[in-house]
């Protein structure tokens, strides 16, 4: 009967000490920021621009960012430095401008400017964009992130001005013919575009432009004569 | 002794802190379930399901029954709902309005919304729109330089002008042809398109809205001439011919892209008879009448190379890549699951020819004389059964029957002198009705003649005939 007692007792009291109020966890640290991709994509890219139809001075390439802490409700300031192993010039080849970020954002597009330089008809450069410390930011933690995306803190570009076989070409070959330079010059003076990838111009492109094309050949070889490309071959479609 | 009564009363007052706190947490809720009229309305109609002819009026009274004491401000609306896209018919109390939506079945929605406090009332019904223009001919006609499209509906109802009623819009010029296209299995994208001799106007088959002109249909043609449209009979790709050149569009593989331009003619050193021979699933022919020989385009392809006989090498009764002749006419025979018969009319120095092809194959050759077949050498307007093998001929004011088999032709029918034969055309559907326009001098009739088991005219006359049109310039089946 006692021993009933006791472990009523005890029951009684832990119950009333489990009633305790639940406890919010929030963040604490250092506000920080990172680039972020997605779980499949690569923390590099290329960029031509002998692709574009017209001639351009200088492009935006822009790199997603997402800070890693809590909002604010003020402006707050990215940096971005070259890292290791950049060939390109600040100031010359390309600019890192400083951002900011707006008052209750958690993502920003940072766009680092291109521009065209004559040494970049002969060769590729190279552009590691680093996340730097800021009055408001530290670098962020990399790795695997929220929905799947990944934290980097180092973005690597390839820029030049050679036109260079896109990676997709593969998938198109059929429909446009082997890769030249003097090939895709030509296309995108006929077409004014300059991505060919089926995500880009749809079954109706890869239908549609090689007879565009062709047409057009025909002219251009009526006043010109045969279009020859790089490798020697003459250019058909 | 002493710890057991502590252990008693501590439990009694845990016991009684407990009660206080059940106590406590069951207080009485005040409910309030007192219900005062909010002016219900009942709606009533006199049926639930409606049937009505495209661009025809609807008329649905309504009778609202609404409360006593209620002064009845309210706002009205009909609704017609797809699962794709919602129209507003009308705000009026009754309906009372032209239908003019897409012909399939909808959802309406009545609402009736009480401006006192906002309530809203609904009725639902069902709503059938059938096309006014579901199935008929396309009849071009010119008058004073200027173009006109009527339709004939398959029960004898004259639309004169259905392209000016939908778009307050007349042709400029005249008229050279218009034809209904559809990618089989793919009504939605179906296209009527008329043609000027500069222009092209794309219609909503179903409403005879314009829906496209120019290079929203075929990139930069140079003029149009020598019409030719329909599609490859495994629906791939589809074809149209324009002066000598051949155009092709998206099919069933990207429904989507059916309507989009047309790629420019496909380039090469040949001038194509306006006829698309649709005989095998994935490769339509075409005639070269510049080097008399025929091409071929096989599914998919964007390029036109000469055709070579097919494989069944006992049926090579003419060389298709070395035929040597001009094609006069290429006509549609029969059509099976996986080929179609076209029966070419052709002509060289020694007269004129029937070829027929099938498949990939030559199936026929056989010279047509005058003295078996009357007039054959001068006809230019050619059309063929899809039940029987038969083909008519037309010459001035006579319409004759040319029995494939028998290689010999009769004369059907005789229009007084006065009256030119400008078109003649067959419902491909039945392969029943023919219907042939003739032109006066001042106005153009368009006669339709039933056609028996034997080819003939039954009753040997026009069934019905529709007079005051312009010159009938080219006829087609919707």
């Amino acid at each position: 009967m006692k021993t009933r007692k006791y472990f009523i007792f005890a029951g009684l009291l832990c119950a009333l000490m489990a009633c305790k109020k639940q406890e919010t966890m929030l963040f604490e640290g250092e506000e920080r920021v990172s680039f972020f991709i997605g779980e499949y994509d690569v923390d590099s890219t290329s960029y031509t621009f002998a692709f574009d139809p017209v001639t351009k001075e200088r492009d935006t390439l822009y790199l997603k960012m997402r800070i890693q802490g809590r909002k604010h409700n003020r402006p707050r300031t990215i940096k971005i430095q070259p890292g290791v192993g950049t060939t390109a010039v600040l100031g010359q080849d390309f600019l890192l401008p400083e951002v900011v970020l707006p008052a209750d954002s958690v993502t920003v597009n940072y766009p680092l400017i291109l521009i065209n330089t004559p040494k970049m008809e002969t060769q590729a450069l190279r552009i590691v964009a680093e996340v730097a410390a800021s009055d408001d930011f530290l670098p962020g933690g990399t790795g695997q992130a929220i929905g799947g995306t990944k934290a980097i803190n180092s973005y690597k570009i390839w820029v030049s001005n050679k036109p260079e076989r896109p990676v997709y070409w593969d998938d198109v070959e059929s429909d446009f013919g082997p890769f030249s330079a003097t090939r895709i010059r030509f296309m995108i003076s006929v077409l004014g575009v300059s991505d060919f990838s089926y995500d880009t111009i749809g079954a109706y492109g890869t239908f549609t432009y090689p007879v565009i094309l062709r047409n057009a050949l025909v002219k251009y070889e009526a006043a010109n004569g045969p279009l020859i490309d790089e490798f020697g071959q003459r250019v058909t479609f | 002794m002493k710890g057991n009564r502590f252990l008693i009363y501590t439990i009694g007052y845990l016991r009684i802190g407990l009660i206080a706190l059940l106590m406590q947490g069951c207080s009485s809720f005040e409910q309030d379930f007192s219900r005062s009229p909010i002016g219900d309305i009942n709606i009533l109609m006199d049926k639930s399901e409606y049937d009505v002819v495209q661009l025809e009026k609807l008329n649905i009274p309504v009778t609202i029954n609404i409360p006593p004491g209620k002064t009845g401000r309210y706002a009205y609306r009909w609704k017609a709902l797809t699962n794709d896209a919602v129209y507003i018919l009308s705000d009026k109390k009754d309906l009372d309005t032209i239908i003019d939506l897409p012909p399939q079945q909808y959802n309406i929605q009545y609402t009736v919304t009480d401006l006192d406090n906002g309530l809203e009332f609904n009725k639902h019904l069902f709503l059938t729109v059938n096309g006014a223009f579901y199935e008929g001919w396309l009849v071009s006609h010119n008058l004073g330089g200027k173009g006109k499209l009527a339709f004939i509906r398959a029960d004898n109802a004259v639309f004169p002008d259905p392209v000016g009623q939908a778009n307050n819009l007349s042709f400029p010029e005249n008229l050279k042809a218009s034809f209904y296209n559809q990618v089989s299995y793919q009504v939605k994208y179906a296209s009527i398109a008329s043609f000027t001799g500069t222009e092209i106007f794309r219609f909503d088959p179903n409403t005879f809205k314009l829906t496209g002109k120019s290079e929203e249909v075929f990139m930069s043609p140079n003029g149009y001439g020598g019409l030719a449209w329909d599609g490859g009979l495994g629906r791939v790709d589809q074809y149209f011919i324009n002066n000598g050149e051949v155009h092709v569009g998206m099919g069933d593989f990207y429904p989507n892209e059916i309507l989009k331009p047309y790629t420019p003619g496909l380039g090469g050193d040949y001038n194509l008879f306006p006829a698309v021979i649709s005989s095998s699933l994935y490769n339509t022919f075409f005639y070269d009448n510049k080097y008399k020989r025929f091409m071929v385009a096989p599914a998919f392809a964007r390029a036109l190379a000469v055709a070579t006989n097919g494989s069944n090498t006992t049926l090579n009764i003419f060389n298709m890549s070395n035929v040597g002749k001009t094609m006069i006419a290429a006509e549609k025979g029969r059509v099976s699951s996986n080929s179609s018969v076209f029966y070419c009319v052709m002509e060289d120095n020694d007269g004129r020819y029937v070829m027929g092809i099938n498949n990939l194959d030559p199936i026929l050759y056989q010279k047509v004389t005058d003295s078996q077949c009357p007039d054959f050498s001068k006809a230019k307007l050619f059309t063929a059964s899809g039940l029987f093998q038969h083909m008519y001929y037309a010459v001035d004011n006579k319409i004759y029957l040319y029995n494939i088999v028998a290689n010999s032709a009769e004369l059907l029918y005789s229009f007084p002198s006065s009256q030119l034969i400008t078109d003649i055309e067959i419902k491909r559907k039945t392969s029943r009705t023919l219907a042939v326009s003739t032109w006066d001098g001042t106005s153009g009739n368009f006669n339709l003649f039933d056609i028996s088991d034997l080819g003939q005219f039954v009753d040997g006359a026009p069934k019905k005939v529709f007079g005051n049109l312009g010159y009938i310039i080219h006829t087609s089946n919707k």
